[in-house]
């Protein structure tokens, strides 16, 4: 923007010329009282003159009026049988004034009598329908009438007329005629102030008589003039300014020369043209004029240039050096302001702040740089979108990372942005623009897009209002990073999950049916046990009664009357005691059998070398007599209930101990076999080389009173292994044996080696 | 023969009856056996109603009760039960000797305060050991808790 000077210097000029202002008036005031005065002197002079002209005509008619009131009577005297006498009326007017052009008697009927002078058209000429004639048969008085050209003159008069009465009888009509002449020295007969004219007008507006240049107005109907259109609306001496004769624009005065027959006869207007009356103030005005000019150029000139020197050179100064920074130039500095002391101050602090304008521009650069970088930098795109929410304004280079698509030309046609988006997220971005507008904040948004090689991305973006300083709308300021990555291992994950939730579904379904099936199995089992325990429990408990009954009786048999009885008796009673001892095992075993069932589990770690050295200690301290070679591996481990698994190696031991009781060298052997199938599941084993059996039977050995010896050769109740069986499969494992008749037999089982709570219940 | 302090035998097998009768005296337990047939029998000995009986009528307490726990009425774990809660006989030394070697009934007994529990063996020479020993400790060796009531000269 430029300094405009013309506007500051216009407007200082038009401060002083508005100072000026009230002498102007005050000289304006001055002027006018000038003219209120000419006009006041002037209508004074014009209008006395018009008082005159009025007082001459008041006479003249009074005059003429007398004479053709006396010619009356001189006719109707003479007067002979209704014939007016000729003679005698030209005798009456031989003392006729010079001012008629003619005097001629018309009778009742207009026909006229006489004449003063001769009548072309002869004497029997009839002016019945004069004008005149009806005024005065009419009116039966005098009457003054417009100018016309006479029948009998051929030329212009102003028409007179008087009736001719005898008494109130109607005889006839005068005529007198009047040259114009006649008027004109009416006129000439009053002195007329310097400049001004006069006019006589008749009632209808014809200029009868003037009292100068009468050459081409005289005769003429002026009725249309404005100066006697003016005066005709008077109805008393008046004064007025009107354009008038020759269009001249004067000051009149005007009077009425009045007469009872025909109302107004003359119409009286003295005039003087303004310019004559308004001449000395006139000059004065245009003195006046010349003076206030030159007064105001003065000022004009004087203020324009103080204006310039004092003002708008310092100014432009300093305009000079703001276009110089404008333009970017940040060395600019006003130099030294000469002149008024605000300027001076004015210029030091300008240059003040220009200094501290570099400072800011500088920083400000730097700062712009910094995050020019920063944003060329990160990995996201940055875009501005222009105000109307369409069209981009900037676009950040990284754009082409994103979409393989160079950014001018999205810059210059959004529609290749647009399309790349699918019309759903084209839809939810316009939506995204109007929700930040509205409630001016940051909103966010995933958009799938096309790439340019056509394979699809996922774009994050974010976009809120940018304003301007004054708070309008810049635009919207956006964001967008590529998500597809995440977005997609997001698709995958989700896809896995609901693979997985309906692979859950399905196996959780088989599970709960299958769950349920075990249940209705395990309640059919423990009913079952139950039933079996009871039955087991109550046999046996019931049956020991007896028993002990039997073997109690039988030996106070013995004791008391051994002596009744002889040695086959003694004998019997033995067997009896014998039989009764073996039901009582076999009944303890059951018990057994059914407590190992029962019993509920605490499972804890179970030093096996140990507790086999206790049973093989009892074994040996029970039958004295056997000479055993008993190995047993060192640091042998196993995880389980204390109390079963002694019930345990009491029986595998027991077994071992009593079948190597044939042998003269009885060896037993317990320990780990070394390469377990199953990490956890150790193998443990039992040798000895005692009778041994045949492997055809080894499926049998397990099961309950299943015994592959004679009582005789081996004592048992062929329940021992059921019970080991039971103990093994109780503890999760498994038990089998390898043997051969007269060799020995091996027995194997598994036992966990892990802590784990193994099922309690049977 | 040692004091002459009662035993209780609570038993319903007229056979175990005898061979305990039997076994005591081949044991030399000469103390006097009063044998009760069933639970009620032994409650209405041993915690007899007052409205039943005149003053000074209580009876003498035994000083060892022989408790079977397979009784007909009123089972032994009961008895003892009853036996246990009432302050006269709470400590009188009651040893259960049945064929039972159930654990629930070791677990209860033990839990209700039994002071020993023996299974009668089938051997009758056991038994009579078993017997015998039991009388001797309870009767001889054991001291009975103060102010019982039950020892008597």
């Amino acid at each position: 923007m430029r300094l405009s000077g013309g506007g500051l210097r216009f407007r200082l000029t038009s401060l002083l010329v508005i100072a000026l202002l009230p002498l102007v008036v005050v000289i304006g005031v001055f002027v006018s009282t000038r003219y209120d005065v000419a006009r006041r002197e002037g209508r004074g002079e014009i209008e006395k003159a018009a008082e005159m002209l009025k007082a001459r005509h008041d006479i003249w008619l009074a005059r003429t009026e007398g004479f053709l009131t006396s010619l009356s009577s001189v006719l109707t005297a003479t007067t002979m049988d209704g014939t007016p006498q000729c003679d005698a009326f030209q005798r009456a007017l031989a003392t006729t004034p010079e001012s008629f052009a003619n005097v001629v008697v018309a009778d009742s009927n207009g026909d006229i009598k006489c004449s003063a002078e001769p009548i072309p058209g002869g004497i029997s000429t009839n002016v019945a329908d004069r004008p005149s004639f009806k005024a005065v048969r009419d009116g039966r008085s005098f009457q003054v009438l417009t100018l016309g050209e006479g029948l009998v003159l051929g030329h212009q008069y102003l028409p007179i007329a008087f009736p001719w009465l005898d008494g109130d009888r109607f005889l006839g009509v005068i005529f007198a005629p009047v040259e114009l002449g006649e008027l004109s020295g009416i006129i000439r007969s009053v002195a007329m102030p310097e400049g001004s004219s006069a006019t006589v007008y008749d009632q209808g507006g014809t200029v009868a008589a003037r009292n100068v240049d009468e050459g081409p107005f005289v005769g003429t109907d002026q009725s249309d003039q404005e100066a006697f259109v003016a005066a005709s609306d008077f109805t008393k001496p008046s004064s007025f300014e009107a354009k008038g004769l020759g269009g001249v624009r004067r000051l009149y005065a005007t009077s009425f020369v009045e007469h009872v027959g025909s109302g107004k006869a003359f119409i009286i207007l003295v005039g003087t043209p303004v310019s004559v009356v308004y001449k000395g103030a006139n000059q004065l005005r245009a003195a006046t004029i010349v003076g206030v000019s030159v007064l105001v150029a003065l000022v004009v000139i004087a203020s324009f240039t103080g204006a310039h020197l004092l003002v708008l050179r310092p100014i432009s100064a300093l305009q000079g050096v703001v276009r110089r920074l404008a333009d970017g130039d940040m060395s600019a500095r006003p130099g030294e302001i000469k002149g008024a002391g605000e300027l001076r101050a004015l210029g030091v602090s300008f240059g003040d702040m220009t200094e501290a304008l570099q400072d800011r521009a500088t920083k400000l650069e730097t700062s712009e740089r910094r995050f020019r970088t920063m944003i060329e930098t990160i990995p996201a795109a940055t875009f501005l979108v222009s105000a109307e929410g369409e069209r981009f304004k900037e676009m950040s280079i990284q754009i082409t990372t994103l979409l393989g698509i160079d950014p001018a030309l999205i810059l210059a046609d959004p529609q290749i942005a647009y399309d790349r988006i699918g019309e759903g997220d084209l839809l939810r971005w316009r939506a995204a623009i109007d929700e930040c507008l509205e409630l001016e904040t940051s909103v966010g948004l995933d958009i799938a897009f096309q790439r340019a090689d056509e394979t699809w991305g996922w774009l994050r973006t974010h976009i809120r209002p940018s304003r301007n300083a004054d708070g309008s709308l810049l635009g919207f300021q956006g964001v967008a990073f590529d998500i597809s990555d995440r977005v997609e291992a997001q698709h995958e994950l989700a896809q896995m999950n609901a693979v997985l939730e309906e692979r859950v579904k399905s196996r959780t379904a088989e599970l709960s049916s299958l769950n349920l099936e075990l249940v209705r199995l395990n309640n059919g089992l423990m009913n079952a046990n139950e039933e079996l325990e009871a039955f087991s429990y109550s046999v046996s408990h019931d049956l020991r009664a007896p028993l002990r009954g039997i073997s109690g009786f039988a030996q106070l048999l013995e004791m008391d009357h051994a002596k009744q009885l002889d040695e086959e008796g003694l004998r019997l009673l033995g067997r009896v005691q014998g039989a009764a001892m073996r039901m009582g095992v076999l009944i303890d075993d059951l018990l057994g059998l059914t407590q190992v069932g029962k019993s509920s589990m605490s499972i804890e770690q179970i030093n096996l070398t140990q507790m086999a050295h206790e049973v093989v200690e009892s074994l040996a301290a029970s039958d004295p007599g056997r000479s055993v070679k008993v190995d047993i591996q060192d640091g042998l481990i196993a995880y389980g209930d204390h109390s079963m698994v002694r019930v345990l190696l009491d029986n595998l031991l027991g077994n071992a101990w009593k079948f190597t009781g044939k042998k003269s060298v009885a060896h037993i052997e317990l320990g780990a076999s070394s390469e377990p199938d199953e990490p956890r599941w150790q193998v443990f084993f039992l040798r000895d080389n005692g009778a041994g059996f045949d492997v055809a039977y080894v499926d049998k050995i397990f099961h309950p009173f299943q015994r592959l010896h004679t009582v005789e050769e081996f004592e048992g109740t062929g329940i021992g292994l059921a019970i080991v069986n039971r103990i093994i499969v109780r503890h999760g494992g498994r038990v089998w044996a390898t043997s051969e008749l007269g060799k020995g037999t091996t027995v194997f089982f598994q036992m966990d080696q892990m802590p784990n709570k193994i099922e309690s219940s049977q | 023969m040692i004091g002459n302090q009662t035993i209780l035998l609570v038993e319903d097998n007229d056979d175990d009856v005898e061979l305990t009768l039997r076994a005591l005296r081949d044991g030399l337990i000469a103390n006097d056996l009063i044998v009760v047939r069933d639970g009620l029998e032994a409650l209405d000995y041993l915690i007899p109603d007052k409205k039943d009986l005149g003053k000074n009528e209580m009876p003498h307490l035994p000083a060892l009760i022989l408790l079977d726990l397979s009784l007909p009425k009123v089972g032994g774990i009961e008895v003892l039960r009853q036996l246990r809660a009432n302050d006269r006989t709470s400590s009188v030394p009651t040893v259960i000797l049945t064929s039972s070697l159930r654990e629930d009934d070791l677990a209860k007994s033990y839990s209700l305060g039994a002071n020993s529990y023996v299974r009668k063996p089938i051997n009758f020479k056991d038994f009579v050991e078993v017997v015998r020993q039991l009388g001797l400790y309870w009767l001889l060796i054991n001291e009975p808790p103060p102010g019982g009531g039950f020892r008597q000269s």
